[in-house]
């Protein structure tokens, strides 16, 4: 199967960080830097799912220093069943949606217009 | 402390900063700054160069540009992540941008992205600020480096950033890049004197037969560059003070009005006195003990609380905290101000150091305001600081909160102590605050500071004959002898055909100014930018406060809003904008290479931690730090314009209008310098005498006091021996205490301002103890035998 590709702008609707942090942490090493044409090349799934880690570390409230000894340090691979996670997207304060990690994998392009849609009916219903 | 500073020092990368200008037009309280950056990509790989600098808090930066080859790129304002977004496509594409962000309202980060091998790029900003001004004097300053911020461990990351990589930059001992200037000081014949207590600087006089509409000093480096490791401080002295005044210009629809408040009339200043006079004060003395204070600073520090202790009012209470990564206080809690407290005060401030590491200036200040001061007590809160801390907004929070009951004065110390903080945590607390840079005297800012606290504020200050005003800033406040300008926004026309009623109230008496406005013309003084920058800094304060109820992030949204859209209309940076500047490059075929990233590094600031310690000792005959001259006064004399703005490019001056003139370095033997320092040792010998002073009032004489005056100690004690007294009460004490205030009176009346806060103290002791002893000598009675001697 094809790997995804990810522009700058997917991955800031898909993990909530800005693109500011997202090109902060490439340059700091945190993940890697895109694939492909320099600054302008694509991310793919590792590059989310690092991001996703950093997002649910940072939730428990650990620093940026701290996640990254975590990171760097050897994990066993994953044995968590793709059915068994639920990746979860804020849409706005109080708001989420919850989509499970297969569901998501197989129809990302669908699940990232509709996060979009959704973020920005909250932001419409906000300013109204 | 070397040790653990190591990791904050840079390795070998080049530097792509080359140099920085700094162009300057100084009209009164008034500056037009253009501060211009070189970078020059001296590798062989596009990089993409991330400089952190420092620029004054009240700076409005209203212009940035870039000069690249031929090709002006003009900066346009966008919301913050928009600008980054714009700047990051632009990269991506291949294309150069530009980007300027506001990281506090002291510190930006500029970005100069995908710089190409061997290319230059130079990058010019703009802004406008009204100068710090106290009597006749004001002060231009340029920041030149950050000193490294001390970020607390619980502070939490801006959006997954830490705080530190977001206000600290790499730093480096030395740096190859430097800093020149070039001032035009306008209006000559109006001033005084120039000096700049942190460079020796060239000053160039107009010629006598320049014209006399525009004659104007231009002020440089003495030796062209200097290093990037302190503050350029530049005070302009007048003849005159500043006076009072008000004037207006349209602005699309709109209607500006700038109104400049320099003078109090002599009967309303009696009624500030009076409110002040009425008032008991708690002192709280916090003076931070963190390891950057280390060296010049920690003992400047002492030396404010040493001056502000003797010259504390004889029914005080007080306190002194000192903090680090942790606090201590010298008392439980404030004790009444006696002589066995005051000894035991100063004793504690003597043995103090710089040792209690980092800068948790959060505790002590909560611990000060989770209590009420005494009852029927002011307290005042003087925190004594370098201010190198990147938690601004919780300090101030917290300063700002407890503003009801205390009040809080702030002394910024060091050669590049945080600007942003020291004034704003004593703007949200009505106080005072004064800088301390090493190569100025602490002591008459100190006392400066103490009248300032001695006297009431004028709050609440507003135009009362006009309708739906947006006055910026919303709370300002007048201090005596400082100046305050309100900026206005109105669309009532009506105002315009009548004097300006500006009211303000001590608690106790309203002030009133009545003013005639007029109207603009000539210089291009932008006042809508400034009022604007005042209307950004209300907003920004109101954000800062505590996320709490959903009304209140409804609020913060809305303000928020608010801010970039002030900021794009008037075109001045906030922290939720950016300038952004795009330069549309022809695409390469197969250039899709990476670019990489070059964080610039500063110069740490001098005397920082006392690591790079001052080899100079200050005052001493081989400073380089102070230059000054004077300037003949003219024929006739006229009152300095208090503000006027010019855009005339400084490289459009002739050198045919200038007349260059020597150095007076303060070795110097000119006669101008030898006046100057002869006024330094008047000033020095003075602090001196004021040193002597006892807790209850007092001045006990020491030798080197009756040296000054050429008299004899052991004749003087002999003479108050001779004194023939009613009560039991300390002869010399007495008498010395006579002598002290008459020869004050008599031959140090120049300095009046200096003195008379903390001799008040002395003559209200004096009077009570006259009258209880009636003191005389040879059967006159002490005063008349004194003044008669």
């Amino acid at each position: 199967m094809e790997a995804k590709k990810y522009t700058i702008e997917d991955l800031c609707d898909l993990t909530g960080f800005s693109r500011r942090t997202i090109r902060y942490y490439v340059q700091s090493g945190i993940i890697d830097s895109p694939a492909g044409r320099g600054r302008g090349g694509f991310y793919n799934d590792t590059h989310l799912d690092k991001l996703r880690q950093i997002r649910a570390f940072q939730e428990q409230g650990l620093t940026l220093q701290a996640i990254q000894a975590r990171l760097s340090e050897d994990k066993p691979p994953e044995t968590i069943s793709r059915q068994d996670i639920w990746v979860r997207y804020e849409i706005g304060p109080g708001v989420e949606i919850h989509i499970r990690r297969d569901q998501e994998i197989t129809d990302r392009r669908r699940v990232i217009e509709l996060i979009r849609a959704a973020r920005a009916i909250m932001k419409e219903e906000k300013s109204s | 402390m070397i040790n653990e500073l190591c990791g904050m020092f840079t390795g070998n990368n080049p530097i792509p900063l080359t140099g920085v200008e700094l162009r300057a037009d100084i009209a009164g309280r008034g500056a037009r700054v253009k501060v211009i950056q070189n970078f020059l990509n001296a590798e062989d790989k596009a990089i993409e160069a991330v400089y952190k600098f420092p620029l004054p808090e009240g700076a409005a930066i209203c212009g940035f540009r870039a000069l690249v080859d031929d090709r002006i790129i003009i900066g346009e304002i966008e919301d913050r992540d928009t600008a980054f977004a714009l700047y990051d496509k632009a990269l991506s594409k291949g294309d150069g941008a530009y980007l300027l962000d506001e990281e506090r309202p002291n510190i930006f980060t500029m970005s100069v992205g995908n710089l190409p091998p061997g290319k230059k790029a130079c990058i010019e900003l703009e802004y406008v600020t009204l100068m710090e001004t106290n009597g006749r004097e004001t002060r231009f300053f340029l920041p030149t480096t950050i000193a490294p911020r001390y970020t607390p461990a619980d502070m939490p990351e801006m959006d997954g950033i830490p705080v530190d990589e977001i206000v600290n930059p790499p730093f480096q001992l030395q740096i190859p890049y430097e800093l020149s200037v070039s001032i035009s000081v306008h209006g000559a014949d109006e001033i005084d004197s120039i000096r700049s207590p942190s460079h020796p600087v060239n000053i160039a006089f107009p010629k006598k037969e320049a014209p006399i509409v525009d004659r104007y000093i231009i002020v440089t480096f003495a030796e062209e560059k200097a290093a990037m490791d302190r503050d350029f401080i530049l005070t302009v002295t007048y003849h005159q003070v500043f006076s009072n005044r008000a004037f207006w210009c349209r602005h699309q629809d709109d209607i500006f009005i700038q109104v400049d408040l320099c003078e109090i009339a002599d009967d309303q200043l009696e009624n500030i006195k009076k409110t002040a006079e009425t008032e008991s004060k708690e002192m709280v003395f916090v003076l931070d003990c963190s390891g950057s204070m280390a060296g010049s600073s920690i003992e400047q520090a002492k030396k404010a609380i040493d001056i502000l202790l003797k010259a504390l009012p004889q029914d005080s209470h007080f306190n002194i905290y000192r903090f680090g990564s942790r606090f201590e206080k010298k008392f439980p809690k404030c004790v009444p101000y006696n002589e066995t407290n005051f000894k035991e005060a100063l004793s504690y401030v003597c043995s103090i150091d710089a040792d209690l590491g980092g800068t948790e200036i959060l505790s002590p200040l909560k611990d000060i305001y989770k209590s009420l001061p005494t009852k029927g007590r002011k307290r005042h809160v003087v925190l004594i600081t370098d201010g190198d801390i990147s938690n601004e907004n919780e300090v101030v929070r917290i300063i700002k909160k407890g503003a009801d009951h205390s009040v809080l004065h702030s002394v910024g110390i060091g050669y590049s102590s945080n600007e942003y903080l020291i004034r704003q945590a004593a703007r949200v607390a009505g106080g005072a605050c004064e800088f301390v840079a090493p190569g100025e005297r602490i002591e008459p800012k100190v006392l400066r500071l103490f009248q300032k606290m001695a006297s009431s504020s004028i709050s609440d200050l507003h135009v009362s004959n006009g309708h739906h005003i947006d006055h910026a800033p919303a709370y300002p406040f007048l201090l005596k002898g400082e100046a305050v300008t309100l900026f206005l926004k109105t669309q009532d026309g009506s105002l315009l055909a009548k004097n300006l009623t500006i009211i303000g109230s001590t608690g106790e008496h309203e002030i009133l100014w009545n003013l005639p406005l007029q109207p603009l013309s000539g210089a291009n003084i932008p006042i809508p930018v400034l009022w604007a920058k005042e209307k950004i800094r209300d907003i920004e304060e109101s954000t800062f406060a505590e996320n709490g109820s959903r009304q209140m992030n409804r609020k913060k949204d809305h303000l928020s809003k608010d801010l970039v859209s002030i900021s794009k209309q008037y075109g001045v940076i906030s922290k939720n904008t950016s300038y952004v500047a795009i330069e549309k490059r022809a695409a390469i075929e197969g250039d899709d290479h990476e670019i990489v990233l070059r964080k610039v590094p500063v110069m740490l600031a001098k005397g920082w931690g006392g690591i790079t310690a001052e080899t100079i000792p200050l005052y001493s005959d081989k400073s380089l730090s102070i230059v000054c001259c004077s300037i003949a006064k003219p024929a006739f004399m006229r009152k300095a314009q208090p503000m006027s703005y010019f855009t005339s490019d400084q490289q459009d001056v002739s050198d045919e209008d200038i007349l260059e003139m020597p150095v007076f370095l303060r070795r110097s033997t000119s006669a101008l310098e030898r006046s100057i320092s002869s006024s330094d040792k008047k000033q020095e010998e003075l602090m001196h005498i004021l040193s002597c002073q006892q807790p209850q009032g007092g001045f006990i004489w020491s030798r080197d006091v009756a040296d000054i005056f050429g008299l004899s100690l052991e004749e003087l004690r002999a003479m108050a021996d001779q004194m023939i007294v009613k009560a039991d009460c300390d002869k010399h004490l007495l008498f010395f205490t006579m002598l002290t205030i008459e020869l004050l009176t008599k031959k140090s009346s120049q300095f009046e301002s200096s003195w008379r806060a903390i001799v008040g103290k002395s003559a209200s002791w004096l009077q009570n103890e006259l009258q209880r002893c009636q003191p005389t000598i040879n059967g006159i009675d002490l005063e008349n035998w004194i003044r008669r001697i």
